[in-house]
């Protein structure tokens, strides 16, 4: 396939979300024991916990927007050059696509005193964002003649991928009666990490100046940072050492969550948690590139002079005076996408109690309506959505949870999960935007999560 | 009490079954791509201004009737460019301001072993003429060899006469040159 092809499909591909990850629509729910890496101040009730390697946390997210698989592969006998033309007018440098998996390797827990739980593990999580850069993609496929005097902006490029391993401890513990309080210590090991933004410039041609056109970089400040992809100066070959790295091979970093629930009244509970305030340092495998600077060309002024003056040459270092780019290996920091969670929650209806570990009872109640507040720091901006739910426990043994989610982009957003508890197996699984899973074709988003875990009262 | 459970039991179930069993994308047809871009890129190729120092030997104040000059030209060595190419327009725009002159023009592609890639552009400007040539576009399918251009060389030559040029009347020769190129992926 040819460059352009290859640039305008990626783009597309790894184009177009406005909707944000909903793996935290797990938060505070049923108490199950992965609720701890949203909160890790959420209440435990059980003895110790052993989460099935591999299968303890999975979750995926793909959210796509303003383009779905619709738009391009509908079977409808358009010509797909004009639907990617289609697709590429209707977004925007705000669009994105966001791309999330997670892997929980190893979990587990044990209580070490009544009040206190402490638990630990190891996950491998890929995260990917890249926002639509649109003047980029149109200057690739339609080139520059169409727009004379139209300044094609550079500032659009931000992406960040992430391949990377935590290995994690958390302490979850009892206050008193109404609070419970929580910290989680992360250790992080990048295999790969690229990341731009804040990047400035402008392209533009305008018919005018000594010759018949004039060209301009204005302003040109490019910084594009790179792990773990160019090794030797080589790019990476194997891509099996991304996942060995991931265990503290790669570059280390630290991070932490916090998390509290507290009870309000008996029947209201208000929680809240920060995750992933934290940094890796690069500085390993470190390819970066730069440019900065700006540069006006007419053409090549031939001076008819006879000195054989090599043009050309002059020409290239005159660009690179004047816009120094280079490669470098210098070390450099990256942030972790921070997320706050808080959720108040209502229950109501039969009231139960269990019991729970050393023969202590937990009173509880077969239903729950609440509210909960998801935000993300993103590249561009930090993101919000606001999802209202609705809890009921069939049995003692399987609980549920309905949701609405709304975000700036969309507010029909329904989620549904469960919780299951067969004897000492607590089963959970997690899927959003209902009606776009049913109806993958023109869905903006998928995103399912689930796990495997054995809980010992 | 027990009918609402049984209800939301039964209800449950079916509709996580139905979750996992419906996701239809039956109706694409990911068989489709076949995407083809045609972009057109344009860019300044060579600018100059003369005046009629240029066209005088300083030594032996005589006029110099054949002036030429060349530089690298490496936009088609990248292989995005070689690979898709289509076409080339070629843009200029002469302005002679010398009251008694004519000028004829040879615009030349050649290779890095300074063979031609493609015939001469030749075109002539007449005294006080602003003339903007139309030419031929190149169409590379009907010249692969085009595809090798590594250098360009401008050659100017003067029309002479009995009445040899003076150094102190100001005379200028403008000349501008843009590339259009037609890329289809």
């Amino acid at each position: 396939m040819k460059i352009i092809k290859k640039v305008t499909f990626i783009l597309l591909l790894f184009v177009l979300s406005k909707s944000i990850a909903q793996q935290q629509l797990l938060f505070g729910f049923a108490e199950s024991p992965q609720t701890l890496m949203l909160n890790p101040g959420a209440e435990t009730n059980y003895r110790y916990h052993v989460g099935v390697p591999f299968l303890s946390g999975l979750s995926f997210n793909l959210n796509s927007t303003n383009l779905v698989l619709e738009d391009l592969f509908l079977n409808d006998g358009i010509d797909f050059s004009l639907k990617v033309d289609r697709a590429i007018a209707k977004l925007n440098s705000d669009d994105y696509i966001h791309f999330n998996t997670k892997i929980d390797v190893l979990n587990g827990g044990f209580r070490y005193d009544n009040k206190t739980y402490i638990s630990f593990g190891f996950y491998q999580e890929l995260d990917f964002i890249m926002y639509f850069p649109k003047d980029i993609v149109t200057l690739v496929n339609e080139g520059n003649q169409p727009f004379l005097n139209r300044p094609f902006s550079i500032s659009q490029l931000i992406f960040k991928a992430d391949l990377l391993g935590v290995l994690h401890a958390g302490i979850s513990r009892k206050v008193n009666e109404k609070l419970n309080v929580g910290a989680r210590l992360k250790i992080y090991s990048s295999s790969l990490n690229a990341q731009t933004k804040n990047n400035s410039g402008t392209f533009t041609t305008i018919p005018d100046g000594t010759n018949l056109l004039r060209q301009y970089l204005s302003d040109v400040d490019v910084n594009i940072q790179s792990s773990g992809i160019v090794v030797n100066d080589e790019v990476l070959d194997s891509p099996a050492s991304l996942y060995t790295d991931t265990f503290l091979g790669g570059n280390l970093g630290l991070g932490v969550d916090i998390g509290f629930t507290y009870h309000i009244h008996p029947q209201l509970e208000l929680s809240g948690s920060i995750l992933d305030f934290g940094f890796i340092k690069h500085s390993k495998r470190v390819k970066n590139f730069t440019a900065k600077g700006d540069f006006v060309f007419d053409g090549i002024n031939f001076q008819y002079d006879g000195n054989n003056t090599d043009y050309w040459n002059d020409l290239d270092v005159a660009f690179d005076e004047q816009v120094p780019n280079g490669e470098n290996e210098q070390s450099y920091v990256s942030w972790r996408p921070t997320k706050i969670n808080a959720a108040l929650k209502y229950s109501f209806g039969e009231r139960r109690s269990k019991v729970c570990y050393a023969d202590t009872k937990k009173e509880y109640y077969y239903n729950a309506v609440g509210v909960q507040l998801h935000s993300v720091f993103r590249p561009l901006r930090q993101q919000f959505a606001l999802t209202s739910f609705f809890e009921a426990s069939i049995t003692e043994k399987f609980h549920t949870r309905f949701t609405h989610t709304i975000n700036d982009f969309s507010n029909k957003n329904f989620g549904a999960g469960f919780v299951a508890e067969l004897m000492n197996v607590n089963i959970y699984g997690m899927v959003d935007n209902i009606l776009g899973l049913t109806q993958i074709a023109s869905s903006k988003s998928v995103s399912v999560s689930l796990g495997v875990n054995m809980v010992f009262d | 009490m027990i009918m609402r459970r049984y209800f939301l039991k039964r209800y449950s179930v079916l509709f996580f079954l139905f979750l996992a069993f419906s996701s239809c994308i039956d109706n694409l047809d990911f068989n489709q791509i076949e995407y083809s871009a045609t972009p057109i890129y344009n860019s300044p190729i060579v600018f100059f201004d003369l005046t009629q120092s240029d066209f005088i030997d300083s030594t032996t104040n005589t006029d110099i009737l054949r002036v030429e000059d060349e530089t690298d030209f490496t936009y088609l060595e990248t292989s995005f460019i070689r690979d898709n190419l289509e076409r080339v327009e070629l843009n200029f725009e002469v302005n002679n301001q010398f009251s008694n002159r004519s000028f004829s023009f040879s615009f030349e592609f050649l290779d890095e072993n300074n063979n031609p890639t493609h015939p001469v552009i030749n075109f002539t400007v007449n005294p006080n003429e602003l003339l903007v040539p139309q030419i031929n576009p190149i169409i590379v399918a009907n010249n692969q060899g085009f595809l090798t251009t590594r250098r360009i060389r401008v050659q100017i030559v003067m029309s002479a006469s009995t009445t040899p040029l003076n150094p102190t009347v100001i005379q200028n020769l403008s000349f501008k040159s843009t590339g259009t190129y037609y890329v289809r992926t």
